[in-house]
């Protein structure tokens, strides 16, 4: 039974008739991170809106920590780091001005804290700069620097790249990657970027309309779609000469003593297990599995896709 | 005049006990909370912090305690770190090696059953042994990586004569390059550049620029040039092959990347990783540009002693 | 909750317009000074009362007010301060804490230049602990005065020029009630004139007016008026009481704005 930070039951909310967020029930394990996966509009941002206790559920639970957040709200948000929609500061005050009421109002741990969490995100500590002359990328990190000034447990990050040129991009993507890998933090974070997410997450959860279409590790999301042809037959080195020799193919896997995956789709099967057979293997089973990533994506939200 | 006096004396007393007693609950109430953030960290959550605004009356304490959870914290991150290349590195064992050694076991079985005579059995024994060779070459640059992951690599930081160091590094390729008939420009001045090295990791940086160069870029000309720039020496090593796409190009130095996803030769993916740790270590800099269809130039400072 | 203040405070940083407005201190008292010579302390500090706190500080806190309590909404800060978590409650709190001290602020800045002007002149300071204690009243009274305009501002939760028009109709409407006799010459009771803020606090404060060297006219006046005057404990219950039902009120509406 892994450890849940967050979980949700059945978490709803309707504006006027409409369901913004239709019964969700969403999972986040500790120490990984978790990617909100869905087209603008699709109801990550209300979901983590209700997480931070920022809007009130039409109906359903959630519990972070175990405990239900409401009613527990000063002892749970403390503990998160935030980003949500565009970055929110005051444009009369420097980005260290800034991060300093924020800083006064929740604490921090350390009395660099404010530093630190500048130098991360690349912005100059103290620095003259009013945040009204920032940049939309300036801004984006110093919002990123307010998420993670109080070293939280938990990050819930809603598109946490927009803005940011592609050097930033790599870094915040390290940032949050190092944060998980090695200081178990646990990370929630939404895209409507299908290879942002996939570069990134290790659980993705798929949302469209409102509701949650599929919860899945990476990993087993990318078995599912990994692009191969799977053969079973009773001896794999001899199968692996025969490619090498017959179709100079290299680009395989082999699982173990009976199971392999040739990765390109360019070779005909029945050219393959023809070969097979001439060379005395027996060929048990041989299949192709050829739908991408995103080619699932957009089986399962019914559409165009996620792009 | 004394009425005054008490009235005045007496609002100030009691000013001031209001303010003890909010301050006294204040103190009280972050002291429960760190009773229990300390409750929670000795369940073994290192993550949890304790929150004070700088000029809390509890703020020192606050941050000390932090500070001593951090500092454990760190510890553990070490030996997860460690641990997370151990797994890493049997993952490897398991996929990376396990199908070139099943294809080379696919040879010599062939030829053990006899399945080929002749000049055919000759051919396979020598594709057996090329195959061979690279599983070595590649199980050596795992454990080079693995090394310098588990932080076990230590380098010997000497002051070293760059310019001849890389002629001499360059000298055992050129048979290699003639092989090839790969055309190499080696331009290194005369001159001494003295740079702080651990020349073993400068060997292993240029050996696995050059060997996979050859091996990936698909290039018929390399060169290498050596200049000093600055307070810098800069070593730039580009060829003309296939070039390395934009994409791809922001990733090279990540471990397990590999750009030519289509054919994947006997590239671990490691090499470049391990060049720019190594360059790192000893306080250079690696960058990499590229143009695709025309080459890759790849660039290396570090600063020269002096 | 007193870090919630500062930060208000700091969150003014940069802000010209307020610190611009402690220059208004000066000016109407300086006028007063060049173009009337025979000051006393107790005719400067009716102008700093009246023109300085009638005219512009009422205006002033009710447009600081609506820059108080628009900010959170118009940078978008109010989900950074939620996720901490700050109650609304404690920061409108915090919110009125800072008009407060504003408004004793700028007067306490008014009694100081009127001190100033007035020892500069030669004349005596008799009298200069009662005028401190009207001034800085006044103060106090103004920011619970200012109360009911600040509730429609951020009721409307409509735009800065709205709110300014809001906070002027308001102040002139007040301003001119003061010399109406309908409204001044009313005892207290429960009547229109007795819940209208700035007539009361006149009626409070003009009673301590010395007649000392006034004309005709004025002394007929104070004595035609002086059955409606208001004592102290009457006019502070009145206007404190009236604040903080309409603080309560704008804590519910401020609440009840979402993210």
């Amino acid at each position: 039974m892994p450890e849940y930070i967050i979980e949700t039951k059945n978490l709803t909310k309707k504006y006027g008739t409409q369901k913004s967020v239709a019964s969700l029930n969403i999972h986040v394990q500790k120490g990984r991170i978790y990617g909100l996966l869905g087209r603008n509009g699709a109801g990550k941002t209300t979901t983590m809106k209700m997480l931070l206790g920022l809007t009130a559920p039409t109906s359903g639970e959630i519990k972070i920590w175990g405990k239900s957040l409401h009613g527990n709200e000063k002892k749970i948000l403390p503990r998160i780091g935030s980003l949500i929609e565009s970055p929110g500061f005051y444009p009369n005050l420097t980005g260290t001005e800034n991060l300093r009421i924020f800083a006064a109002l929740r604490g921090v741990p350390n009395n660099h804290a404010i530093e630190d969490a500048l130098n991360l995100v690349g912005l100059p500590y103290k620095d003259k700069k009013l945040f009204s002359q920032y940049s939309l990328g300036m801004k984006q990190r110093l919002a990123i620097a307010l998420a993670v000034m109080h070293d939280p447990e938990l990050l819930i990050l809603d598109e946490p790249i927009n803005g940011l040129d592609p050097i930033g991009i790599a870094e915040v993507r390290s940032f949050i990657r190092q944060l998980c890998d090695e200081r178990g933090k646990t990370v929630l974070i939404s895209s409507h970027i299908l290879s942002e997410i996939s570069l990134l997450a290790d659980d993705i959860g798929i949302i469209d309309h409102g509701a949650l279409l599929e919860e899945e590790s990476l990993v087993r999301l990318e078995q599912k779609s990994n692009k191969h042809i799977h053969f079973t037959l009773s001896n794999t080195a001899q199968a692996a000469r025969i490619l090498e020799l017959q179709f100079q193919e290299n680009w395989f896997s082999i699982l173990d003593d009976h199971n392999l995956q040739v990765h390109n789709l360019a070779i005909p099967v029945e050219r393959m297990v023809t070969a097979f057979v001439e060379n005395g293997l027996e060929v048990s089973e041989a299949h192709t599995c050829e739908e991408s990533l995103e080619d699932y994506f957009k089986r399962i939200t019914g559409g165009e896709g996620i792009a | 005049m004394y009425l005054e006096l008490i009235v005045t004396l007496s609002i100030v007393s009691a000013a001031f006990f209001a303010a003890a007693f909010f301050m006294t609950q204040r103190v009280k109430r972050h002291l429960k909370e760190m009773e229990e953030v300390l409750k929670e960290v000795k369940e073994g959550n290192g993550n949890r912090r304790i929150l004070a605004a700088s000029r809390e009356l509890t703020a020192p304490l606050a941050y000390e305690i932090n500070e001593i959870i951090v500092s454990y914290e760190d510890r553990i991150v070490s030996l997860r770190q460690a641990e997370e290349t151990n797994k890493q590195l049997m993952t490897s064992l398991s996929h990376d090696v396990r199908t070139p050694l099943t294809t080379l076991i696919g040879y010599l079985d062939a030829v053990h059953k006899e399945v080929v005579t002749g000049k055919d059995r000759e051919e396979y024994m020598e594709t057996a042994r090329r195959k061979a060779h690279d599983l070595k070459a590649y199980i050596d640059v795992l454990f080079d990586w693995f090394k310098l992951n588990s932080n076990e690599f230590t380098l010997k930081m000497t002051i070293v004569e760059a310019a001849e160091l890389t002629r001499n590094i360059l000298i055992d390729w050129i048979p290699v390059f003639e092989d090839k008939q790969m055309e190499y420009i080696i331009d290194i001045p005369q001159q001494p550049f003295p740079v702080r090295l651990d020349m073993d990791g400068y060997m292993r940086v240029i050996n696995n620029l050059i060997s996979n160069v050859i091996s990936h870029a698909h290039a018929d000309q390399i060169k290498i040039a050596l200049e000093k720039q600055g307070g810098k020496v800069k070593i730039l090593l580009s060829d003309n092959g296939a070039g390395i796409e934009k994409e791809d190009l922001k990733h090279i130095f990540e471990r397990l990347y590999k750009c030519d996803k289509s054919r994947s030769e006997k590239g671990s993916g490691l090499g470049l990783s391990i060049v720019y740790q190594l360059v790192t270590k000893m306080n250079g800099e690696v960058t990499a540009e590229s143009e695709p269809g025309k080459g890759t130039a790849f660039m290396l400072t570090f600063p020269l002693a002096d | 909750m007193l870090r919630l203040i500062i930060c208000e405070i700091w969150k003014l940083k940069r802000r010209k317009l307020f610190q611009a407005a402690f220059l208004t201190t000066f000016i109407m008292p300086l006028c007063y000074t060049i173009i009337l010579s025979d000051t006393n302390l107790d005719n400067m500090m009716s102008v700093v009362r009246e023109e300085n706190g009638f005219l512009i500080l009422m205006p002033l806190s009710v447009v600081l007010a609506a820059n108080l309590f628009f900010e959170e909404h118009d940078y978008d800060t109010l989900k950074n301060l939620m996720c901490i978590p700050v109650s609304k409650n404690r920061l409108a709190l915090a919110k009125f804490a800072v008009i407060l001290l504003f408004d004793v602020g700028y007067m306490f800045a008014g009694y100081g230049i009127a001190f100033l002007l007035t020892a500069l002149t030669g004349t005596s300071l008799n009298g200069w602990g009662l005028q401190f204690f009207l001034t800085i009243g006044t103060g106090v009274l103004l920011f619970a005065a200012a109360m009911p305009c600040i509730f429609l501002v951020v009721w409307c939760n409509k735009s800065y020029i709205i709110s300014v028009i809001i906070a002027f109709a308001y102040t002139v409407f007040n301003y001119i009630l003061r010399i109406n006799d309908s409204f001044m010459m009313v005892p207290l009771g429960f009547n229109v004139a007795t819940f209208l803020p700035v007539p009361v606090i006149f009626r409070w404060i003009y009673q301590f007016h010395s007649l000392e060297g006034a004309g005709e006219i004025a002394r007929n006046f104070y004595h035609r008026f002086s059955p409606y005057f208001v004592s102290t404990p009457a006019v502070f219950g009145i206007l404190l009481g009236e604040g903080l039902i309409f603080m309560v009120l704008m804590m519910k509406v401020y609440r009840k704005q979402s993210v």
